[in-house]
């Protein structure tokens, strides 16, 4: 098992970056990180934008291409979908651009990235051997409040994420964090798939007010049911925190049951889940996914940038 | 009563066995589980199978007899509860498909999980019988036999040593067999120039080869159960791996005389889909070669057994969580009709009732103003009653023949009709008319299902301040709970990750759609059409019904949102098909239906939206 080290730092902390990686969506945000921080970005740096190969006329999905092709990215087609597209890429680019480095720093901005994308990405970083040493730097651009969509989507998507699951004995019972978001239902019918032991994650009100109040409403349901003992808000911005708090949960929870994560909400939640999963081995994290079903929403961004910083 | 005594479990897979036994009121099934025979235990999810196998284990049998201070019921076998679930049934799944993996780890890293799970399941019930019989202390002649029975253990299954003779070891020497296995998978995945010469032995070994040697050395061991009988408990077969099942049921006729099976299963579906399948050959026979043990309701006699069993759960609950001895039938009263009637009706209108007869019936009395003003406010019902030679301004049954024929039918629809009409006309009324209360009701709402049941109650509790040595919960109170219950039930069943099935190119059915579709069809027929004595209420799925919605159907069978009512039929070559079902009592309210079954209509004619081949379009969603 290799050894991660994590650390939230401000954008200014960030250093010279060697390869970005970032996704054109149907979101404004998409493109937010990469002007920003294009400071940090210089001519050697190779910086790939990877695109949705479907909705590909959504009008701000070809705002966000045009942008991204006028700041030097290399635009990369693939499907939201596809669990081997990243690692694929990944392991093209460092082969054929770093493999003489002893040291490379990788911005990811998966803002606009599906879960399996950047999921996709960490395992790659984690688990291939490319002798040098890789400081990640995720970076998530945070949205304007935007009211939940009045559509139920379908979690069409349920299955563990390759990589950050293994086969147990079912000699224990299953424990089940949720990480809620305020889409309406989803979360609630994975109690009853599961058959599990229910344990909720959300937001507290330290950034968005009303993103938690749907939260709230939108799961009251299930928040009424499940004992306030196992129920967990944490602060977004705060994701050392967070993932403290998720890490020693998922080692108590490991004596008595088999761990499964669900992460429905904010993807700075499900980044955490992944590390912990890679950290503790034994916890599984599972893709809970309308695939595309997924409401588009153009979310805009609130002008603040939350970035993680793993080495491994 | 507190809001966090609410919460307690009543899961059986989170409860120990010690739990389990404490709690325990044994029921008409259990005493047919108890049978020296091959048992398939069929029932959906929630309906207290997992309790039923687990209590015939020895460690639940011997806190059982502890805890009630009796005689434990004298089983003949030694039961080993098998346990799986849906994180491994997707697990495998999902590794079936993978690419990455050569040929043989993907034939036989399955059968490696499920062989490794069995063994330690035996392990565990080895340790049970163990420390019950030195009462849970441990002495020099115990440690002995275990020492000797693990020594033996090591050799029959290849156990790698060096290895101390103890059951723990033995345990945590199959655990690092697990571990081996997923550092293999992730070497195949991850190290693209890994080679593996052969897998390790224990990848091949068959399970119940394992298990006969297994139990053959405790009896070489412990004499006194070298002709013991073995009981091996199977939960959830369901989302057990295909072979697995297939197996199982082969067994059923071929296995070693020392050895019997307890199956849980839904009801009918999966063992159906086996059985069916042509490639294989079963042999096994309905009572020649195994009972089969139905945990639902399906007919009159499983609902009286179903009410004492619930009157006497919801007892001991109510003795749990009550400083008092109030009971169930103090907080929920009775589910007479006439109590919500009388609620609607002044006595001005039910004057005459007390110089009558008995009858609600009679000229005067509740039934007699309900009819009499639902054909006052209902066109069609007032045409129905001349067309029976009834008269709607006086209508009485004029014989026995007509009250049993004709008035005793049109009651349930007759209440439910006045009800909505009355309520706003129009039928979309936001008012509750409170047609669902009582104690009785609460049971039939439940279909047997003991999860639904404490949910349900729980639900009603939670909705009072009240205090709790007065608490008597209105009819009113009690039918907007349960309402809204059976609403969150089926946004529940939609929000089932499985719900979703494509049933043409890139459309899509949810389950929740589809029962909305069927409860709305028949609430249609009952409330809003013209008055019929003969609405319906189940539903046959017939031949022009696609596959894929036969397979969202059986996903609510075994959810428990759908009935299956003709459970005569336990192996059946057409699956489904044929069969009569309706929807789950618990979704009545939703779709404003009585608990009432009535008469049945072809499934495809409920989905199809006039002359339309295809299943209505609107139903479906795309990707």
């Amino acid at each position: 098992m290799k050894e991660i080290k994590t650390k939230g730092i401000s954008p200014s902390e960030l250093p010279q970056i060697d390869l970005v990686i970032v996704s054109s969506g149907y979101e404004k945000r998409s493109t937010f990180i990469a002007i920003k921080l294009r400071g940090c970005l210089n001519d050697s740096t190779i910086k790939l934008c990877c695109g949705f190969n479907s909705n590909k006329d959504n009008i701000q999905r070809k705002r966000n291409d045009k942008l991204f092709e006028k700041l030097g990215f290399e635009y990369i087609e693939g499907s939201g979908d596809d669990d081997h597209f990243m690692e694929a890429l990944l392991n093209r680019v460092i082969e054929k651009s770093f493999s003489q480095f002893q040291s490379i720093n990788v911005l990811i901005d998966y803002s606009s990235m599906t879960r399996l994308w950047y999921a996709s990405l960490l395992r790659c970083l984690y688990y291939s051997n490319y002798n040098l040493a890789i400081n990640i730097y995720f970076a998530y651009s945070f949205a304007k409040y935007h009211p939940p969509a009045k559509n139920i989507v379908q979690n069409i998507h349920v299955n563990p994420i390759d990589g950050y699951s293994q086969f147990s004995i079912p000699d224990k019972p299953t424990a089940l964090i949720i990480g809620m978001g305020y889409e309406a239902e989803r979360a609630y019918g994975l109690t009853e798939y599961f058959d599990a032991e229910t344990f909720l994650f959300y937001n507290d009100n330290s950034k968005e007010e009303e993103f938690v109040k749907d939260v709230e409403r939108l799961n009251n349901d299930l928040i009424k049911i499940i004992p306030p003992e196992r129920i967990y808000k944490y602060p977004i911005s705060d994701l050392e925190y967070l993932e403290r708090i998720l890490y020693d949960l998922c080692k108590s929870l490991l004596d008595k049951y088999r761990v499964v994560i669900a992460p429905c909400g904010p993807k700075p939640f499900t980044l955490i889940s992944l590390l912990i999963s890679l950290r503790l081995n034994n916890v599984d994290v599972w893709r809970i996914s309308p695939g595309d079903t997924r409401n588009q929403i153009t979310r805009t961004p609130n002008g603040e940038i939350l970035i993680y910083q793993v080495r491994i | 009563m507190t809001k966090l005594d609410i919460y307690e479990s009543f899961n059986a897979r989170y409860l120990s066995f010690e739990d389990i036994a404490r709690t325990f009121i044994a029921n008409s099934q259990f005493e047919q589980l108890l049978g020296n025979n091959h048992t398939l235990l069929m029932g959906p999810r929630g309906s207290g199978k997992t309790t039923l196998l687990k209590m015939l284990t020895p460690l639940s049998q011997y806190y059982f007899s502890k805890y009630n201070n009796s005689k434990n019921w004298d089983l003949q076998f030694l039961a080993i509860y098998i346990p799986t679930d849906i994180q491994w049934k997707r697990q495998i799944e999902i590794f079936n498909k993978h690419l990455s993996y050569p040929q043989n780890i993907i034939d036989n890293f399955p059968r490696f999980l499920v062989t490794n799970n069995i063994l330690i399941c035996l392990l565990n019930t080895f340790e049970q019988i163990i420390n019950i019989n030195s009462d849970f202390s441990s002495n020099d002649a115990i440690l002995y036999q275990e020492t000797q029975l693990c020594t033996q253990l090591i050799n029959s299954w290849n156990i790698e040593k060096p290895i101390l003779p103890s059951l723990n070891s033995i345990k945590q020497a199959l655990y690092k067999r697990l571990q081996f296995g997923n550092t293999l998978l992730k070497k195949f995945r991850y190290e693209p120039n890994f080679q593996l010469d052969s897998l390790p032995d224990y990848f091949y070994q068959d399970y119940f080869d394992l298990i006969l040697l297994g139990c053959t050395d405790f009896g070489n061991v412990f004499k006194e159960y070298r002709n013991a009988k073995w009981a091996l408990c199977f939960d959830e077969l369901e989302i057990s791996p295909d072979w697995l099942q297939h197996e199982l049921i082969q067994k059923f006729r071929s296995i070693d005389q020392r050895f019997i099976f307890k199956l849980t299963t839904s009801p009918l579906v999966s063992i159906v889909d086996k059985l069916s399948m042509k490639t294989l050959e079963i042999e096994a026979r309905e009572d020649e070669d195994y009972r089969v043990v139905r945990t639902w309701n399906y007919n009159l006699k499983g609902e009286i057994e179903w009410n004492s069993f619930g009157e006497k759960l919801l007892t001991q609950k109510f003795q749990r969580f009550f400083d008092n001895d109030r009971k169930p039938i103090d907080v929920f009263g009775s589910d007479e009709e006439t109590r919500n009637l009388s609620k609607n009706f002044s006595k001005l209108k039910v004057q005459e009732r007390s110089n009558l007869s008995n009858s609600p019936y009679a000229k005067g009395n509740y039934y007699y103003v309900l009819f009499k003003e639902l054909a006052y406010i209902d066109e069609t019902f007032r045409y129905f009653l001349i067309h029976k030679g009834i008269d709607p301004s006086n209508p009485f049954p004029h014989s026995d023949e007509q009250l049993d024929q004709i008035f005793r039918k049109i009651l349930p629809i007759a209440i439910f009709r006045f009800a909505y009409k009355k309520a706003n006309k129009s039928i979309r009324s936001r008012k509750n008319p409170g047609l669902y209360y009582g104690l009785p009701m609460i049971y039939e709402l439940c279909d047997g299902n003991p999860r639904f049941l404490i949910g349900l109650v729980d639900a009603l509790l939670l909705s009072t301040n009240e205090n709790a040595s007065k608490l008597k919960i209105t009819i009113q109170q009690q039918s907007i709970m349960i309402h809204d219950f059976s609403k969150k039930y089926l946004d529940l069943i939609g929000s089932h990750p499985d719900s979703n099935r494509e049933i043409y190119p890139n459309k899509f059915l949810n389950l929740g759609t589809l029962l909305k579709e069927i409860g709305s069809y028949f609430s249609s027929k009952m409330l809003r059409e013209n008055f019929i004595m003969d609405v319906f209420s189940t539903f046959v799925i017939d031949a022009n019904v696609p596959d894929k919605i036969v397979e969202l159907i059986e996903l609510g069978v075994h959810l428990g949102a759908v009935i299956y009512l003709d459970p005569k039929t336990v192996v059946s070559s057409e699956g489904l098909r044929d069969k009569k079902f309706r929807l789950s009592y618990l979704l009545h309210p939703t779709f404003s239906l009585p608990i009432r079954e009535f008469k049945s209509v072809k499934l495809s004619t409920i989905l199809k939206k006039g002359k339309h081949e295809k299943i209505s379009d609107q139903l479906t969603f795309s990707l």
